[in-house]
């Protein structure tokens, strides 16, 4: 569970790849397709997440698709964005035209991801929080300042709408975040981040 | 609201209304006592009121609609189609009538079809439990504008003769049964009483004939209806009268009806009905076949006023697409936020163990061992504030505790440039302190604008396991005269932390 | 897989792989006991089979996603169960989703077993059953065919799947065209694991 608690060879070299933008890769992660994953910048990606870039758009006219094109992107996430520990992240599937291929799933710029949570959402809008061992079905779509609460399995193709607090199996919407979501005081022992503000601090702190 | 752990919760000066001009006098807040739940909210959730200088709850704000939309299409619907159509969606978004997912139209065509276009039929089928149109009998012909669809073919006919619809209502007696809705019995109601306040309202041309079901004239009068006879009534000019057919909206009880309840109880079994959950969501069927899909409710966006002074506190803008505020004064730029961390473990550690496994950061306490933890005090404030604070020498709640503020009066710096701190950190370490033994009266830590003071905790010998402990402290914030209208001012806090208690 | 990385390497099961189905390399296919792997089953990277009670079936068209597992992982067999109690056979089209738990003795054709559920040993789940995330299905229950368990445990008829034909048709429909993007995507390395 904690990023600490190994002593192996190799982490001892540090737990993070930092690359030039400043994200934070970890070593332990499980990475497919690097071609079609972009990373914002600040962003931090921990131990045993999968990201699934390797499933991509195929196209739909010939019967060849994906390995001979151009890489396209299939996983895009923004800045200052952390997907814990666990995580998988892949890209939704549907049918289109007689043919099932993958959408590109985007994830905004400071959304905190919680452990153990399976990512197939069609898009995650900025300053979202998702709790451990969520599950977000193909094409759910989040919109702004948004809490899923742990445990919680949100259906295909639900839109949620901004400001709003959803739980449950299947997930609804419980309530709405308050007028404070996100609003961080500067300064403080630790305390220098709230769930959906900025996670600068956070991704700072993260080594 | 789950809250990251330890959560901090503050409460509204409305815990105490009569008090609040006397703070001084008052007991001992009790953050376990039943009425403390309603006044006790994350800061996130509170707002500031400049013109009261008060913290103002979701209780003490009054809520003003800015404008309606649908959660699942995301388009602002028009007050005047909430007012005739009621709260919900007239497009096409339905929910799940056995679980509340939203439904997805989908197309209905034979596999082997390849043609782009898709012709249908279209089917509603949930995502999750996939449950679909095709269990009532529903397919649509277009994909859009499920609503007038349904609509048109308002309540199909089951698919055996046996299947009645609508058991729940019993039907009207009349010569032919026609079941109604709920709905309709509603409607059918609401304009036959309608029409009988119009009729009692004298005055010809009555403007407000509309709002006369409020008036203490009508309610006088339907007041007189039931202490006195219905003959007096009768012989009245206007005599106010209750539904009396089922075209009035009245609804007889039909045993026949309700014997092929049971027939279908009987028939269907455990399978065949609604669980109690569902049957909330879908009140008019206690049966699988009955369940309908449920428009989606709109949701609202709402400005707040300050229940006091109505001052206007927050105001979101009223496009949906955007999440930005007119006017937003939250309360956590206002009061000073508190965080509570083991001491020793890092000023970062609340983040890792929000991130890890939930609990493995923070300690457990042993019973009748002192423990130790921090309580920083973060100034929003672009002034320096003097901070008292105080607390029960007991904790009440299911675990007792003897807890000691270390040092219970300090300062607390402005919140002002942040480029020092940002400086110093890049040097190592903007606070001071943090180091050495906790000593009575000192500070233990301090930065900028955050001071961190250290509280001893002793559990009782009969610590419950598992239980979480909360501290109630009482925050006494004092600024000077910024020379503003704020004046020299004193202000309350009131909350509590928990702590993980295991025994 | 870091965890599996820093136990002892588990011994390479002896498989039987048809030639069209597709084995991600980082696939892990362990355990003393036979692992069938049968025509268009596409195992993602990191799906994990485990023959460690028993053989493990794979059907064919069977889809399992990363992180699932499917199988048991020990040996143990308690009392009066038999020989072969803790295997597990997959039929047709069934899908395994992300971090599920199958250690069932037997899932039927069509069914879907979502992310994060857990079922039991010795569990024989029906046909065109769908067993929603977070579902847990205890040791040697049976669900009958068209069963929908809900993450509450729940359980639901699904009328429509047992009562249109057309649904189910246009459902297998879907499923090989699912099968076949994956497979298009997925590179295969049959040979790591034969």
């Amino acid at each position: 569970m904690s990023t600490r608690t190994t002593a192996s060879r190799k982490v001892a070299k540090g737990e993070y790849i930092e690359t030039d933008s400043g994200n934070k890769v970890s070593r332990r992660a499980n990475i497919s397709g690097t071609a079609n994953i972009t990373l914002g910048g600040k962003t931090v990606i921990m131990a045993d997440v999968h990201l699934r870039g390797d499933l991509t758009r195929t196209s739909s006219s010939s019967s060849k698709p994906g390995a001979d094109g151009k890489p396209s992107t299939s996983i895009s996430i923004g800045r200052c964005t952390v997907v814990s520990t666990g995580t998988v992240v892949k890209p939704p599937m549907r049918m289109s035209r007689g043919v099932f291929t993958f959408y590109p799933l985007k994830i905004g710029d400071n959304v905190f991801i919680g452990p153990n949570c399976h990512i197939q959402a069609a898009s995650i809008s900025s300053h979202v929080h998702i709790g451990a061992h969520a599950v977000l079905q193909p094409f759910v779509m989040v919109r702004e300042n948004v809490k899923i609460l742990p445990h919680s399995v949100v259906p295909a193709g639900m839109i949620i709408p901004p400001n709003s607090v959803v739980a449950g199996r299947p997930a609804r919407i419980v309530g709405e975040v308050g007028e404070g979501w996100g609003v961080v005081v500067p300064g403080g022992g630790g305390e220098g981040w709230v769930e959906g503000g900025d996670l600068r601090e956070l991704v700072r702190s993260i080594r | 609201m789950a809250t990251q752990f330890p959560y901090t919760y503050y409460s509204c000066p409305c815990i105490n209304p009569t008090d609040s001009t006397l703070p001084e006098q008052d007991d001992t807040f009790d953050p376990s006592s039943p009425r403390a739940a309603f006044s006790l909210y994350p800061l996130e959730h509170l707002l500031y009121c400049t013109e009261c200088h008060q913290v103002r709850c979701p209780r003490c704000t009054a809520e003003e609609v800015v404008c309606w939309y649908c959660p699942s299409c995301l388009f602002e619907v028009p007050s005047s189609t909430v007012r005739s159509e009621g709260n919900q969606c007239t497009r096409s978004c339905y929910n799940c009538p056995q679980c509340t997912a939203p439904l997805a139209v989908n197309p209905l065509d034979p596999p082997e079809s390849t043609s782009e276009t898709l012709t249908g039929p279209f089917i509603l089928t949930c995502p999750y439990c996939t449950w679909s149109s095709l269990d009532i009998d529903l397919k649509f012909d277009k994909p859009n504008n499920i609503t007038g669809q349904l609509s048109g073919s308002k309540r199909p006919e089951p698919s055996t003769p046996v299947d009645t619809p609508d058991p729940d209502l019993s039907r009207a007696s009349s010569p032919k049964p026609d079941p109604k809705t709920r709905d309709e019995v509603f409607t059918a109601l609401n304009a036959f009483y309608k029409n009988q306040i119009t009729h009692d309202v004298d005055a010809p041309g009555h403007a407000f004939a509309e709002q006369a079901f409020s008036s203490p004239h009508s309610i006088s009068r339907l007041l007189n209806l039931y202490s006195t006879g219905k003959k007096l009534k009768r012989q009245r000019p206007k005599p106010m009268s209750e539904a009396l057919t089922p075209a009035d909206g009245l609804v007889l009880f039909d045993p026949e009806s309700e014997l092929d309840t049971i027939k279908r109880t009987a028939a269907g079994g455990w399978e065949g009905t609604l669980g109690g959950d569902k049957a909330a969501i879908n009140t008019e069927a206690r049966f699988v076949d009955d369940a309908r899909p449920v428009a989606s409710l709109l949701r609202t966006k709402r400005a707040k006023r300050c229940r006091a002074c109505r001052t206007l506190l927050s105001r979101p803008e009223p496009k949906i697409s955007t999440t930005r505020y007119k006017i937003r004064v939250v309360a956590g730029s206002n009061v000073p936020r508190v965080g509570l961390r083991p001491l020793g473990a890092k000023a970062r550690a609340t983040a890792v163990s929000g991130l890890g496994g939930l609990g493995a950061e923070v300690p457990s306490l042993k019973p009748l061992l002192p423990s130790h933890f921090v309580l920083t005090l973060t100034n929003p404030l672009f002034d320096a504030v003097k901070v008292t604070l105080a607390t029960a020498r007991d904790t009440t709640g299911p675990v007792k505790a003897r807890v000691t503020i270390l040092c219970p009066a300090f300062e607390v710096g402005a919140n002002t440039d942040v480029w020092d701190e940002a400086l110093a950190r890049d040097g190592g370490g903007g606070s001071q302190g943090g180091g050495g033994v906790p000593e009575a009266g000192k500070v233990w830590e301090r930065g900028r604008n955050w001071v961190g003071v250290v509280v001893e905790v002793v559990p009782a010998g009969d610590a419950v396991r598992g239980e979480v402990l909360e501290i109630a402290v009482f925050v006494r914030v004092e600024y000077e005269a910024g020379g503003d209208l704020d004046g020299a001012g004193k202000r309350e806090v009131g909350f509590c932390n928990p702590i993980w208690s295991s025994g | 897989m870091a965890t599996a990385a820093r136990r002892p390497v588990p011994p390479k099961a002896p498989t039987t792989l048809d030639p069209a189905s597709t084995v991600a390399s980082h696939a892990l296919l362990t355990g003393p006991h036979r692992i069938t792997v049968r025509a268009r089953a596409v195992l993602h990277p990191y799906a994990r089979i485990m023959a460690g009670g028993g053989p493990v079936d794979i059907g064919e068209g069977c889809i399992i996603w990363e992180k699932a597992l499917v199988g048991c992982g020990d040996s143990k067999i308690t009392e009066g169960e038999e020989e072969d109690a803790r295997g597990v056979r997959l039929g047709p089209n069934v899908v395994i989703e992300t971090g599920a738990v199958v250690e069932a003795r037997e899932v039927g054709e069509g069914s879907m077993i979502e992310s994060f559920a857990r079922v039991g040993v010795g569990a024989r789940i029906g046909k065109y059953c769908k067993i929603l995330s977070y579902a847990n299905i205890p040791a040697h229950t049976e669900l009958p065919d068209y069963t929908v368990v809900d993450g509450r445990n729940f359980r639901r008829k699904d009328k429509t799947m047992a009562n249109q034909p057309l649904v189910r048709e246009i459902r297998a429909a879907n499923h090989a065209k699912q099968v076949k993007g994956l497979q298009a995507l997925i590179p295969s390395n049959l040979v790591k694991w034969q």
